[in-house]
C-alpha cells in the first residue's frame, strides 16, 4: 500500500470546494504567486502556463518550475497532482510523473467535454483517475472520450498500487513471441480498441499455442488478464525525464516540430514511441514479431527500434489509412509532410497490413518491393448475440447508427428525411451536435454488448461511404449480427467500393444514393424484417485473425535447417 | 604519390581547358594524408593503365587553400574549393572533355547539369547520394534523430530535387552499381532514370586471387568489416558467434574479427572472452585483406543494406565461402550456389547458416569455385573497367 496525497491545482471555486470536501489540499494562483492551502509559504508562478514544448524546461523558468514541485514535496506526503486537461498545470503534472515518478490525476468540470488534444489525452490516459463534479459532465465526457475513464478515489489519501508488470518475455524454441502495440486497447468501446484487443485475446488460442502475445498499451486496462504492459504516455514530458533542464536534442526537437506543417508530436501518441523504447530498454524481453496497430499512428516509429533491439520482424497495421485518408482534413503542405512521415515509418515494416484490398492505394509505399497484406476487420463472434426480434414493435422507422460521424459524410440528408417522415435515429457514439429537427436518441459510447442489444430493437442500420469507397466501417457487421437491414448511403456509384465488394450479395443490404430524394424513396417503401445473424459469419474476426496467425508464422520462421535457442 | 606542382586558379583552369580523355569530378579524393573515395582512385589508375590521359578535380569542402594542381602517378589532381567549381566546370566544358562525376553533392549536380553538355557527362550514383536516409534508420538513435531530423529531411529534399532533372535528362548518362540500387534510387527520387548504365564497382581479381577452399577450411572463419555504421550488421554476426559458442565443437573453430570504427569496441566485447576468437582493431589495406582472405575459408558478411557489397565480392573473388544476407542489392551479386544466405537481421538464422557449413564442410569446394567464378564474371575487369572505358569513349564523341 502506497498512499499519496491528491493536491488539486485549480482556480475554480467549485473544484476547490470538492477537493476540500475530500480533505485534499488545493493550489491556486493569486496573481504571480502560488498558494497551497494550509501553508503560509507561497512561491512565485514562473510563467502563466507551463508548456514544455514552448521552452518551459529549456529557458529561464526551469528553476521556477522545479521549485514548484520541490514546494509540493516539502509540504505534502507523496503528492499526486490533480490537474485540468489542457490547463496551465497539465505539463507540470506530466513532468512530475516523468521526472519524479509521482502519480497524477485529472479533474473535469464545466459545460463542455475537454477537447481531445494530444496532451490532454496523455494526461487522462496516464491518470490514476478523474474527478468529476457532476454526473452530467461525467456522462458527456465519457461518451466522447476514446479511452476508458476511471473515477478518482475520494479517499483523503489515495492508495496507488505499483503497476503490475509482466515477467521478462524470454526467447523460447518453438514458440513465437509477439508484442502487440496499441495505444487504445482493452475494455474500450471504440472500434479501434476492438481489433488489437481481439488479437491479444485470441492469437494464442487460434494458433494452437505456438504464438504467445504481450500487449503494450497507453490506455488503462485495470481488468486485463494476461501479459499487458501499461506504458503511460506522458506527452512532451517524455523527453524530460530529468529533474532540470531538458537535453539539447529535446529542445531541438520541440523547436523544429513547431515549424512543421505536420509533426507527429502534435498528435496523440506522438511521443509514445519514446516511452515504449525506454520502458522496454529497461527490461530483458525478447519478441520475434512486433505488431504495431493504429490509429493513432504517431508512434509507428517504434518499429525501427523493435527491429534493432530484438531483431524482430515488424508489422504496421493500418486499421484506417493515414496520410492518404480522404476523411482526414490535411492542408496540402501538412499532407505532404504526413506522407513523408508515413513513408519513413513503413520503411521499418516487414509487412504493412490493411483492412481491405481497396485500402491498398491509401498506403504510402516505402519502396519498390514493399509488401502490403490484408487482415480484415470483422465482428467479434465471442460477443453474445442479441435475440433477433421476429416481430418488431409497430411505429415509425427506427434507424440505428453505431460509431462516429465524419465531416465528409454528414448525416444531414438522412436527418432531414427522418424529420420529414417522422422516423427516429438511435445513435450510439460521440454525441451528434446538429439533429436538423429529427427525433434523435443519443446513448453515448456504449459497451459492445449493449450496442448489439440496442440495435436488435431497431429496424435498420445505417453507414456511409464516400465516392472513393475505401471505407470499411465495422459497424455494418454489428448491424448484420443484430439481424437488421443495412442501408449504405453512398456518395456516388458504390460499384467497386470496399463494402459493395463485400456485401452486395448479402441479403438485406441496400446501397442507396446519399441524397434526400433517394433516401426518402427508399424509406417510404421499406418494410423491416428480421434476418439471421448467420449473415455475419463469414465476416467474423476469427476468420481474419487466422490470416494474421499465418502471417506471424511466416514472418517468424527461419529458412529450412534448424531454429535453435 | 602526389606532389604539389602549380598553384593558383589560373593555372588550374588552364589545365582544365585542355582536352583530356577524361575528367573525374570527386567531392573527395585520396591524396597526401587524405583518405576516402579509394574506389574512385582505383578507377583512375585503371584508366591511366589503359592509356587514357585524364585529370581529377577534387572539390571537397575541406579544400580551403588556393587551388592547386597535384602531380600524381596516374593523373594530376586539381584541388579546388567548392566556390571555384563554377569556373572549373566552365573551363572543362570549353575543353569538350568527357566528365565522370562520382557522388556529386546536390549543388555540384546542379552546376554539372547546367554547365556540362549532357552528351559529355556521366554521373555515378554509388548509393547514399540518392537514398532516403531512413532506409538505414538503425544508424541513428531516436535522440539523435530528434535533434537532426530537420537536417536529414532537408538533405533528402535537396538531393532528390537535384537528382530528378538529371535522372530524366536523356543526354546525361547515369551509372548505378546495381539494378536494385537503380530501382530504389528511382523510387526515392520519384522519377525513372533514362540513359542508364548499371556497372558494378570493379573487384580486383589480381589482388584477390581465387583459391579453391578445402573442406577443412570451414573452421577458419573471418569477419573483416567496417564498424562505422550499424547497417554493416556486424552485431548480427557477432551475436551469431555467441549463439554458436554454446554448441559442441565451437572451440575447434579458428575465428578472426578485424575492423575499425565507432561501434567496434562495443560490438566485439562479448566475443573477446573466447579463446578461439582473435580480435584486432585496425584498418586493412587491400594487400592485408587479401592475405587475411587467403588464411581463412569462411567470410562472414552480414549486412542490413548494401548497394553492391564490395567486400563480399572481394571475398568471393578470393574463393572464400561467404555467409551474407539476401537484402537490398546482395541478391544481384550472389545466390545460394555461391553463398549461404540466412535471412537478414536474424542472428539465430546466421548462426544456423554458419553451423550448417561447419557441420557440412564438403560444401566448401563447390561454393568456393562458384563464388570466385561469379565475382570474376560479374565484377571483373571486363564487366566493369572495360565497360567504363567504353563509356568514356562514347562520351568523347
Amino acid at each position: 500500500m502506497t498512499l499519496h496525497t491528491p493536491v488539486v491545482i485549480t482556480d475554480d471555486t467549485a473544484v476547490a470546494a470538492a477537493a476540500r470536501s475530500r480533505h485534499w489540499p488545493v493550489v491556486h494562483r493569486d496573481g504571480h504567486s502560488l498558494h497551497l492551502s494550509g501553508v503560509a509559504q507561497t512561491i512565485p508562478l514562473p510563467e502563466p502556463s507551463m508548456r514544455i514544448e514552448m521552452g518551459s524546461l529549456s529557458g529561464p523558468h526551469v528553476a521556477g518550475w522545479k521549485l514548484v514541485l520541490d514546494w509540493l514535496e516539502k509540504y505534502l506526503h507523496r503528492p499526486m497532482m490533480v490537474v485540468e486537461p489542457n490547463g496551465w498545470a497539465q505539463d507540470l503534472a506530466l513532468w512530475s510523473t516523468a521526472s519524479r515518478g509521482w502519480p497524477l490525476a485529472a479533474w473535469v468540470h464545466g459545460q463542455h467535454p475537454v477537447v481531445a488534444a494530444a496532451g490532454a489525452v496523455a494526461l487522462v490516459s496516464a491518470a490514476e483517475g478523474t474527478l468529476f463534479l457532476d454526473a452530467d459532465v461525467r456522462q458527456r465526457f465519457t461518451a466522447s472520450w476514446p479511452s476508458t475513464v476511471r473515477d478518482l478515489s475520494e479517499a483523503a489519501l489515495v492508495d496507488v498500487a505499483a503497476p503490475a508488470t509482466p515477467t521478462p518475455s524470454v526467447r523460447r524454441h518453438g514458440i513465437i513471441r509477439v508484442l502487440l502495440v496499441a495505444y487504445y486497447a482493452g475494455d474500450n468501446p471504440t472500434v479501434g480498441a476492438q481489433r488489437p484487443s481481439y488479437w491479444f485475446d485470441m492469437l494464442e488460442e487460434l494458433s494452437g499455442g505456438d504464438i504467445t502475445v504481450d500487449l503494450a498499451t497507453a490506455a488503462p486496462w485495470p481488468e486485463a488478464t494476461g501479459r499487458v504492459h501499461h506504458v503511460p504516455d506522458l506527452g512532451p514530458a517524455t523527453l524530460a525525464p530529468g529533474g532540470g533542464a531538458i537535453d539539447s536534442w529535446a529542445t531541438a526537437a520541440f523547436t523544429h516540430a513547431s515549424g512543421e506543417a505536420y509533426a507527429p508530436t502534435r498528435h496523440v501518441g506522438g511521443y509514445w514511441h519514446v516511452a515504449l523504447e525506454r520502458y522496454f530498454a529497461a527490461r530483458d524481453d525478447h519478441y520475434d514479431v512486433v505488431i504495431i496497430t493504429g490509429n493513432p499512428f504517431e508512434y509507428f516509429g517504434f518499429a525501427a527500434w523493435a527491429q534493432d533491439h530484438w531483431y524482430a520482424r515488424t508489422v504496421l497495421d493500418y486499421r484506417d489509412p493515414f496520410a492518404l485518408n480522404p476523411r482526414r482534413s490535411f492542408t496540402e503542405k501538412s499532407q505532404a509532410r504526413a506522407i513523408d512521415w508515413e513513408k519513413g515509418w513503413n520503411m521499418a515494416a516487414d509487412v504493412v497490413t490493411i483492412v481491405h484490398e481497396m485500402n491498398r492505394g491509401t498506403v504510402v509505399p516505402s519502396g519498390p518491393d514493399a509488401r502490403i497484406d490484408v487482415v480484415r476487420n470483422g465482428w467479434d463472434e465471442r460477443t453474445p448475440l442479441p435475440e433477433v426480434l421476429e416481430e418488431r414493435e409497430p411505429g415509425p422507422i427506427r434507424v440505428g447508427h453505431a460509431g462516429q460521424f465524419f465531416t465528409m459524410t454528414p448525416p444531414t440528408p438522412l436527418l432531414e428525411v427522418l424529420a420529414a417522415q417522422g422516423g427516429e435515429l438511435h445513435h450510439m457514439g460521440r454525441p451528434l451536435e446538429e439533429t436538423h429537427g429529427a427525433n434523435v436518441s443519443q446513448y453515448g459510447r456504449l459497451p459492445r454488448p449493449a450496442v448489439l442489444e440496442r440495435l436488435a430493437t431497431l429496424d435498420l442500420g445505417v453507414a456511409w461511404i464516400t465516392s472513393g469507397g475505401a471505407e470499411m466501417p465495422t459497424k455494418v457487421f454489428d448491424y448484420l449480427v443484430a439481424g437488421l437491414d443495412v442501408a449504405i448511403l453512398c456518395q456516388g456509384d458504390p460499384t467497386g467500393s470496399a463494402l459493395h465488394d463485400l456485401l452486395s450479395e448479402v441479403d438485406g443490404v441496400h446501397f442507396i444514393e446519399d441524397d434526400e430524394g433517394a433516401i426518402s424513396q427508399f424509406l417510404a417503401g421499406f418494410a423491416p424484417s428480421p434476418h439471421s445473424p448467420d449473415r455475419a459469419e463469414p465476416f467474423s474476426r476469427r476468420a481474419s485473425t487466422l490470416a494474421l496467425v499465418s502471417l506471424v508464422r511466416e514472418l517468424s520462421s527461419a529458412p529450412p535447417g534448424t531454429s535453435s535457442p | 604519390m602526389t606532389s604539389t606542382a602549380e598553384t593558383g586558379v589560373a593555372s588550374v583552369l588552364d589545365t582544365l581547358r585542355t582536352r583530356h580523355d577524361f575528367v573525374v569530378m570527386a567531392v573527395t579524393y585520396p591524396h597526401h594524408w587524405r583518405t576516402g573515395s579509394e574506389y574512385v582512385r582505383t578507377r583512375v589508375e585503371a584508366y591511366a593503365r589503359a592509356g587514357l590521359r585524364g585529370v581529377v578535380v577534387d572539390y571537397s569542402p575541406l579544400n580551403i587553400g588556393k587551388p592547386a594542381l597535384l602531380e600524381d602517378e596516374t593523373a594530376p589532381v586539381a584541388v579546388i574549393r567548392p566556390a571555384d567549381l563554377t569556373a572549373a566546370l566552365d573551363a572543362i566544358a570549353e575543353s569538350g572533355s568527357p566528365v565522370l562525376a562520382h557522388s556529386p553533392t546536390p549543388q555540384a549536380l546542379d552546376e554539372l547539369h547546367a554547365r556540362i553538355p549532357g552528351r559529355h557527362l556521366a554521373v555515378w550514383f554509388h548509393g547514399y547520394e540518392v537514398r532516403d536516409y531512413r532506409r538505414l534508420q538503425g544508424n541513428t538513435t531516436t535522440e539523435e534523430l530528434f535533434a537532426i531530423r530537420h537536417i536529414r529531411d532537408a538533405q533528402n529534399q535537396d538531393r532528390f530535387r537535384a537528382a530528378a532533372p538529371v535522372f530524366t535528362d536523356p543526354a546525361v548518362t547515369k551509372v548505378f552499381v546495381s539494378q536494385t540500387q537503380r530501382r530504389y534510387s528511382e523510387f526515392d527520387v520519384g522519377v525513372e532514370a533514362t540513359s542508364v548504365e548499371v556497372i558494378p564497382n570493379h573487384i580486383d581479381t589480381d589482388t584477390y586471387r581465387a583459391r579453391e577452399r578445402r573442406p577443412e577450411e570451414a573452421k577458419r572463419i573471418l569477419l573483416l568489416r567496417s564498424f562505422t555504421q550499424r547497417n554493416f550488421a556486424n552485431d548480427v554476426a557477432l551475436r551469431a558467434l555467441e549463439i554458436c559458442s554454446r554448441r559442441d565443437g565451437f572451440s575447434e573453430l579458428d575465428i578472426m574479427v578485424r575492423g575499425y570504427g565507432g561501434h567496434f569496441r562495443a560490438e566485439v566485447s562479448q566475443v573477446r572472452r573466447f579463446d578461439n576468437v582473435t580480435v584486432e582493431e585496425g584498418f586493412s589495406s587491400p594487400a592485408q585483406m587479401a592475405a587475411l582472405h587467403d588464411a581463412h575459408g569462411v567470410f562472414l558478411c552480414p549486412t542490413r543494406y548494401d548497394t553492391q557489397g564490395v567486400m563480399l565480392g572481394e571475398a568471393m573473388a578470393s574463393g572464400m565461402v561467404t555467409i551474407t544476407n539476401p537484402v537490398a542489392a546482395i541478391p544481384d551479386f550472389t545466390d545460394d550456389t555461391c553463398s549461404l544466405l540466412p535471412r537478414g537481421n536474424d542472428p539465430w538464422a546466421f548462426a544456423d547458416a554458419l553451423w550448417h557449413l561447419v557441420t557440412h564442410p564438403e560444401l566448401m569446394p563447390e561454393l568456393s569455385r562458384n563464388a570466385a567464378a561469379r565475382a570474376r564474371a560479374q565484377c571483373g575487369r571486363a564487366a566493369t573497367i572495360d565497360r567504363e572505358i567504353e563509356l568514356i569513349g562514347r562520351l568523347s564523341s
